[in-house]
């Protein structure tokens, strides 16, 4: 029995010399062993009753059983969350992000993902009263904008405005400058949310990194240190998902100057963190504040995006989008003086 | 637990003060638009066609730094990255310093000490500037009270840069925001560069219009999308709206009242130019735009008189 694998498992030295000394030395035996044992009913064990509980983590450790989709499905709604956008998308999306996905807003400069960015952690503070985390790559975050973003949520779900201030205090915000740091942030907030030590990542439901293409840019150019880097962020993403938390990333649109001066510009126009970021999130969502469909779902497990693609192309001006919605929630800055 | 390395976690309402300072340009309506004035902090872009006024800008903001924080300034100097072709606007930069200190004479200043705030450095290639962010400037502002750098203009800097060396643009066009961005957040100093714009050709959305419709000509700024995601705030002017100012109806009565209040006024016939600022992206405002005047003081409100004459 290969130590590290025993320790891995979380089993004693003790617990793996006793294993070692039944003849179990690897996986296979772990396993013809217990399936021995669970089968033979009255014949005497190969090991101890003490051991025989040893022997079953290590088996669940190495080959965990496989569990039915209705078992999965009761045991993620028990767990899981919806964290509301704002209306429009959430109706695109259906009902809008479930902790344990990741959402990804893609667009120009001023298509409003900042803007949905700080609206989802208003729901999350306001509706579902749990903490949100802001990473902060470009400096955009701006506490006056997401105060005005949490007043007229609140005013939209009819809560009082005492209640915008506690809200305040559920977000925290981390300013980071480059991918170096991103990757760390993420680790340690999955670290600390696995430990379960510090409450205020306990009641976590959301996290936002607004852009992670911002910090990793400057290495693209570079090859494949670029690439390993988004496989890096993007597999910290993923995993912040396995800990029930809710992950919405904004990714940019980036095109040649020399294609837009050829009104190539849709053509051109491609995602700044291209086919290696794909598989991070679990439902894209194209913002343009210049085209009349305004949002366009392009990848989600829960919601027909075919569908609402063909229906993005025919809508007119007059449909319900994302964009009339950037333009009518942006409250006026008056007090911002 | 512990936190990973420097990194600050700092709750959404402990951010609402530090938040509230901006740097007021000097026009009310201007500043109203802006939600009171340009962010300080990060990278702030002026972007506008030639002689649409955004040195004038530029050098104003210059001044408008050192002004206390009661009055809207950020109680430091300033320094003058000068990129474009010929000298560096010096003259201008006095000529309004002593229309600034007139304004502030109350409070002391004079148009010599306003410009000993003001340091001007030529920078002439890209390569030059990132050299500059890292190096020269942390000294400067380690040194001196230094709270607006002005970088006028970035897009000469990438005039140079040929098309098909693209990939290593973009990566020194990201190394200098990301420079500009992580010293914006070490020495407390805000940013602005002054951009070009360049014509597009807009299609229409729809498959029928593209076949009939002509294709609208707009403006962008310069250096692509990939630079537009690096700035926190945009701002367009132009001058398209340029119209000669017609005076009002009561001028001649006026000028009967008094060679004084006449003089107040343009002359007729001459030129009062609107230009106009929009603002096309910001982490804190909606897209929204106002009318200004440049003068020989600087840049200025328009009147109502310019606007609904103009």
């Amino acid at each position: 029995m290969a130590g590290l694998l025993a320790h891995s498992a979380g089993l004693s030295s003790e617990q793996a010399e006793a294993l070692a000394r039944a003849g179990v030395t690897s996986v296979c035996d772990a396993l013809l062993v217990a399936s021995v044992d669970s089968t033979a009913t009255r014949a005497p064990s190969a090991l101890g009753v003490v051991h025989a509980d040893a022997l079953k983590r290590l088996v669940e450790h190495c080959a965990p059983a496989l569990v039915p989709a209705d078992v999965l499905w009761v045991r993620r709604k028990a767990k899981a969350c919806m964290v509301r956008t704002c209306t429009e998308l959430d109706a695109l999306m259906g009902g809008g992000v479930m902790t344990g996905e990741v959402l990804e807003l893609a667009g120009r400069s001023g298509s409003g993902k900042t803007w949905l960015c700080l609206a989802t952690c208003a729901h999350v503070a306001l509706e579902l009263r749990a903490h949100a985390l802001f990473v902060d790559t470009g400096a955009n975050f701006c506490a006056r904008a997401f105060l005005e973003e949490c007043s007229r949520v609140a005013r939209a779900l009819d809560l009082p405005d005492e209640q915008v201030a506690p809200a305040l205090r559920r977000v925290r915000v981390v300013r980071v400058s480059d991918a170096d740091e991103v990757a760390a942030l993420l680790e340690h907030v999955r670290a600390a949310r696995a430990a379960k030590a510090d409450a205020w990542y306990s009641r976590l439901a959301l996290v936002v990194v607004d852009s992670p293409a911002l910090a990793l840019m400057p290495l693209l150019a570079r090859g494949n240190a670029g690439h390993a880097w988004i496989v890096t962020i993007s597999r910290a993403l993923r995993a912040l998902t396995h800990c029930n938390l809710a992950v919405v990333v904004t990714n940019h649109l980036v095109g040649a100057e020399v294609a837009l001066r050829e009104g190539l510009i849709e053509d051109s126009a491609r995602l700044a963190l291209g086919s290696s970021w794909r598989a991070v999130s679990d439902m894209r969502v194209y913002l343009d504040a210049a085209r009349p469909s305004g949002a366009t779902l392009a990848a989600a497990p829960t919601a027909p995006c075919t569908a609402w693609l063909e229906r993005s192309h025919r809508s007119g001006p007059r449909e319900g989008s994302v964009r009339r919605a950037v333009a009518a929630r942006r409250a006026p800055a008056s007090d911002c003086q | 637990m512990e936190q990973p390395g420097e990194l600050r976690f700092d709750r959404a309402s402990d951010l609402l003060e530090r938040h509230r300072t901006r740097l007021r340009t000097g026009c009310a309506r201007m500043d109203e638009v802006l939600g009171g004035g340009l962010l300080d902090r990060g990278i702030t872009e002026i972007a506008g066609e030639a002689s649409a006024g955004k040195t004038q800008l530029a050098l104003q903001l210059i001044f408008q730094v050192q002004l206390p924080r009661s009055e809207g300034g950020l109680q430091g100097g300033a320094l003058f990255l000068h990129a474009e072709g010929g000298e560096a606007p010096v003259k201008r930069l006095r000529q309004i310093g002593s229309a600034f200190a007139r304004r502030w004479s109350s409070a002391g200043a004079t148009v010599d000490r306003l410009c000993d705030n003001v340091f001007i450095d030529r920078i002439e290639t890209a390569d030059l500037l990132m050299n500059a962010l890292r190096y020269r400037v942390p000294t400067l502002l380690a040194t001196r009270a230094v709270r607006l750098v002005v970088i006028d203009s970035i897009a000469a800097l990438f005039r140079t840069h040929l098309d098909d060396d693209l990939p290593r643009r973009s990566e020194l066009l990201h190394a200098i925001a990301a420079e500009m961005q992580a010293l914006s957040d070490r020495m407390h100093v805000a940013f602005v560069v002054l951009n070009q714009i360049t014509d597009s050709v807009d299609t229409p959305d729809t498959p029928d219009a593209a076949c009939t419709a002509v294709p609208a000509v707009s403006k962008r700024a310069a250096l692509g999308l990939a630079w537009s995601h690096c700035v926190n705030t945009r701002l367009l002017l132009s001058r398209a709206q340029a119209r000669p100012f017609a005076p009002p109806r009561l001028q001649p009565q006026l000028a009967q009242l008094g060679g004084a209040l006449a003089e107040q006024q343009p002359r007729p016939g001459a030129r009062v130019e609107l230009r106009t600022m929009r603002v096309v992206l910001s982490p804190c405002v909606e897209q929204r735009s106002c009318e200004y005047v440049i003068d020989a003081d600087g840049v200025r409100d328009a009147t109502d008189d310019e606007t609904a004459h103009g």
